[in-house]
């Protein structure tokens, strides 16, 4: 016992209830991690947790209704991942050959991509998005980086499926500079960065899940994208300009 | 109110799952009828419009992905789900940035103008209802340091420093109010 006792008045307390604390967001930085790491883990807690959530989400209804910026819903409508079936299958094998390795590869893949893939034009309508297993329950929740420039709006969006395995990237309102490409990067805490694969200019792109993020734990995975020569990068590493960051955060 | 209050989430449910089977335009639907309120809990919580923004396409993102996985017969209503969404998603920002401190809500200022109609019988809903009368029920204090804790996403050391009260009596407030509100709630 390294607490000392409660003031008199306090001594009737109930016991603390970590789900409700949890929900209602009291804890302390390190005890709410923790709580976090445990719903992960422990269904019993997750189910608690879930019903903490729908006794107390109500109160926040009571907060005043405010419109947010005009030109949000085009922004989101943009940023929707393309699910669709043969966008995925392009993307895969784009982003296969991108990641295998040599700029040599990654060019040939380009190419690939250009004459198989969907013609460069608009981004694609949401409404004609096919989706695969909506239903599915996913096991862990879906993870969003929001990749932004240090000043401006959010120039790429990525979304992380741990459950699928998927991550895609979906330009946002950053154009391609002529004659060069945008390349996806990983920045390990104090290593060098890893290469991801290159940001197509139009619309969204499917890939697996790099091997480099499983066991990365409760660490945010940060992401960067630098302007390469079109392509590639010619060393493996970012040679231009880092034009957008951002991390991944559990839900 | 509550015919409304009913239709309107019925409508919810429906564009969940019509979304949920990919339709773009059911989520623009949502949108339309719920961003403000949305865009109103996270802006509460964050202070800062730009970030509040980002999170709300974080919140839209994650429903168009996720809307398969709300179901309307666990008894909770569409909008408490978005809600819980929206605010987990703001809570999430706060602790990232953990250094810097939860602005006050001047931000508030530009209010919708009728931007949700439908809101008016969203509050009227049953969820909120019930827990709006059990809170009432609470000690004011305890029910003052729930409601602060939950609406601006503070722990209970900042809670502590706000109040000027000292942390074991905050703490013991919240456990004693959330007890109780469990109570009433499950009753």
């Amino acid at each position: 016992m390294t607490a000392p006792p409660p003031p008199a008045d306090l001594r009737d307390d109930p016991p603390a209830d970590l789900a409700a604390e949890y929900v209602l967001g009291v804890l302390s930085p390190e005890d709410w991690q923790a709580a976090r790491a445990r719903q992960a883990t422990d269904p019993v807690f997750a189910a608690e947790v879930m019903v903490w959530e729908a006794r107390l989400t109500p109160l926040v209804l009571a907060a005043e209704a405010i419109a947010p910026a005009q030109d949000l819903w085009p922004r989101i409508r943009r940023a929707l991942p393309a699910n669709d079936v043969a966008g995925g299958r392009d993307g895969l094998t784009f982003w296969r050959g991108l990641t295998a390795a040599s700029a040599f590869i990654a060019v040939v893949c380009l190419g690939l991509v250009v004459v198989s893939g969907r013609a460069p034009g608009p981004v694609p309508a949401p409404a004609q998005i096919a989706r695969t297993a909506p239903a599915e329950p996913a096991t862990e929740p879906m993870q969003v980086a929001l990749l932004k420039p240090t000043r401006g709006p959010t120039a790429f969006v990525a979304t992380l499926d741990r459950t699928r395995k998927l991550m895609t990237v979906s330009p946002g309102a950053a154009p391609t500079p002529k004659g060069k490409s945008l390349v996806l990067w990983m920045i390990p805490p104090g290593g060098a960065p890893q290469l991801l694969g290159e940001i197509p200019s139009d619309h969204s792109a499917r890939m697996p899940m790099p091997d480099a993020f499983a066991g990365t734990g409760n660490t945010p995975i940060v992401l960067a994208v630098s302007v390469e020569p079109k392509g590639g990068s010619p060393t493996g590493r970012p040679t231009g300009p880092v034009v957008a960051t951002g991390r991944f955060n559990v839900v | 109110m509550a015919i409304a209050a009913d239709l309107e989430r019925v409508r919810l449910v429906r564009a969940l799952q019509r979304v949920a089977s990919g339709e773009a335009a059911a989520l623009e639907d949502i949108y339309r009828r719920t961003s403000a309120k949305l865009f109103g809990v996270i802006l509460r919580i964050l202070g800062d419009r730009n970030e509040a923004e980002d999170v709300l396409q974080e919140v839209f993102v994650t429903v168009w992905n996720r809307a398969g996985s709300y179901d309307p017969t666990r008894g909770v209503s569409p909008i408490t789900w978005l809600a819980a969404v929206a605010r987990n998603r703001a809570i999430d920002r706060v602790r990232s940035r953990a250094s810097r401190p939860t602005q006050p809500l001047e931000a508030a200022a530009e209010v919708a103008d009728g931007a949700a109609p439908a809101w008016a019988a969203l509050e009227a809903d049953d969820d909120a209802r019930r827990l709006a009368a059990c809170l009432d029920a609470l000690d004011e204090k305890q029910s003052s340091a729930i409601r602060t804790a939950f609406f601006d996403g503070v722990t209970y050391e900042a809670l502590a420093l706000r109040l000027g009260t000292p942390l074991g009596t905050v703490k013991s407030w919240i456990r004693r109010g959330l007890a109780s509100l469990r109570t009433c709630l499950d009753a």
